[in-house]
């Protein structure tokens, strides 16, 4: 009874991970669609859900990868097994999460691996890693994935800007808007080949830990269906944080240079699909936004933005691994079940602290799409605000004291 | 296993195909849009059969990408 409510609780925690993994990277198919205006944000959020719905069921080339080569978990029991599991997608989600309240566009599958590889290395030491795997499927694969998209999206820049130059900008804007919503649909269908496979990969290895399924079996439906329902249902819900720094943050993208960029993005991870490389579409997207934005000479990459999303990708898959360790140990505590259920809870408190610290400063539908940096008049008049209500703390500016006037000989004249 | 071939050949795929449909798409579709907007006569066909080959490409690199063993074999 209890290893079926820990499978019950790692099916449930892994469509969690599923949920923030869609919100998390709606961002990468229907930032530059958004942002240039050719699809308005509900309808792309929605579009983009119905089409990661139907890429799930596309492939299950990457849900092979995931389950196995990045972690030995051979003669580990089932319940210890499930544990390790369930940390490692506590990590991922926190990190998400985590990433998402500050709008870094961070790697979903790095966190997901990060996390699986930190609670392994605290329950099994060092060795229980294939760190070759990790290599080869994770590290060199994050490496090349940006710098490849950059180059595509580039070289397409590139060649669109030559083609349609003597385009005036309103006829280029209205006939590249139709480009740029196919564009951002291949992507979203490609992303739903791509991630929601990883969620499933992972329930597949929590169902053969319980005994229920055998290694060799094929990918339950009903397993696939949940899966795609979850990341559908994340996409449809909206990381407007995300999506607002890629759209906006970046680069100011234009319709040409969205188009190019959803393509060049789509057609890779489409590719790595099929050839069973779970790239991180969140470095093929960024990678590809900021190889369409050096193409042209007349806008600016702002790499302080840039400087700061590749800090997150580089701390995501120890930072995933250091909450997916501190997880296990935690649950070592307690008795697997026990340990299993206050894991859960820790994921829950986190998670809501995060999302009521990110009502603070809501971003939504309805200011996604607001200038990256204010205008200089704009910006001042918002910073005299700011030093007036400073000031109003200290002394009352809204009931000035009067001014006493000088009478003859310098006297004070009464009022 | 770390296996050097594999992934070389992995990466060299994703550059080609990306190349050629992630490049090639805007490129095909961009013609498209110059001829749109051409006044030259027959242009608005011309950019018309350019914009179905674009959709064409998409729908065919999608089904070689995900039905491709299905098709050509493993």
């Amino acid at each position: 009874m209890p290893e079926l409510v820990i499978v019950v609780i790692v099916v449930v925690v892994a469509l969690a991970f599923d949920f923030t993994n869609g919100f998390h990277d709606t961002a990468n198919a229907m930032a530059p669609s958004v942002a240039t205006g050719a699809l308005k944000p509900k309808p792309a959020v929605a579009l983009s859900a119905s089409l990661n719905l139907v890429g799930a069921f596309l492939s299950i080339e990457v849900a092979r990868t995931v389950g196995s080569g990045i972690v030995d978990l051979a003669g580990v029991d089932g319940e210890q097994l499930m544990l390790i599991v369930l940390c490692g997608l506590t990590g991922a989600i926190v990190w998400n999460v985590l990433t998402w309240l500050f709008g870094l566009p961070s790697s979903s599958s790095h966190a997901l691996f990060g996390g699986l590889i930190g609670a392994t290395m605290a329950a099994l030491g060092v060795s229980g890693v294939l760190w070759g795997g990790v290599s080869q499927k994770i590290l060199i694969p994050a490496l090349f994935a940006p710098v490849i998209a950059g180059l595509v999206a580039f070289v397409g820049t590139w060649l669109v800007h030559r083609v349609t130059r003597g385009i005036g900008e309103r006829a280029a804007r209205r006939s590249f808007r139709w480009g740029q919503i196919g564009a951002a649909s291949l992507m979203s269908l490609a992303h739903g080949t791509n991630d929601a496979q990883k969620t499933m990969g992972v329930i597949f290895l929590a169902l053969v830990a319980h005994g229920s399924l055998d290694p060799d079996a094929d990918m339950p439906l009903w397993v696939r269906i949940s899966c795609a329902l979850a990341i559908a249902l994340g996409t449809y819900t909206g990381g407007w944080r995300v999506i607002r720094t890629l759209g906006k943050g970046i680069v100011d993208i234009s319709p040409r240079q969205g188009m190019s960029a959803d393509f060049s993005s789509a057609s890779i991870i489409l590719t790595s699909s099929h050839l069973g490389l779970p790239l991180s579409t969140t470095h093929v997207a960024s990678g590809s936004v900021i190889g369409s934005g050096l193409a042209r000479d007349d806008v600016k990459v702002r790499w302080s933005v840039a400087r700061r999303m590749l800090i997150a990708w580089i701390i995501t898959l120890p930072a995933a691994g250091a909450v997916g360790a501190a997880c296990l140990l935690i649950s070592g505590l307690f008795s697997h079940f026990w340990g299993a259920v206050v894991v859960t809870t820790i994921l829950l408190v986190a998670c809501t602290i995060m999302w009521l610290r990110s009502r603070l400063s809501p971003i939504g539908h309805h200011n996604v799409t607001d200038e990256w940096e204010q205008p200089k008049a704009e910006r001042k008049r918002e910073i005299d605000r700011e030093l007036s209500a400073v000031a109003s703390g200290v002394a009352s500016v809204s009931r000035p004291r009067k001014r006493k006037k000088l009478g003859r000989g310098g006297r004070k004249r009464e009022q | 296993m770390f296996d050097l071939g594999v992934l070389v050949t992995a990466v060299a795929s994703v550059l080609g195909v990306g190349l050629l449909l992630g490049a090639g798409i805007p490129l095909v579709y961009a013609l498209g849009v110059r001829a749109r907007e051409s006044e030259r006569p027959g242009s608005t066909a011309v950019g018309a059969l350019l914009m179905t080959a674009c959709v064409l490409l998409a729908l065919a690199g999608i089904a070689v990408i995900v039905f491709g063993d299905a098709i050509f074999g493993a």
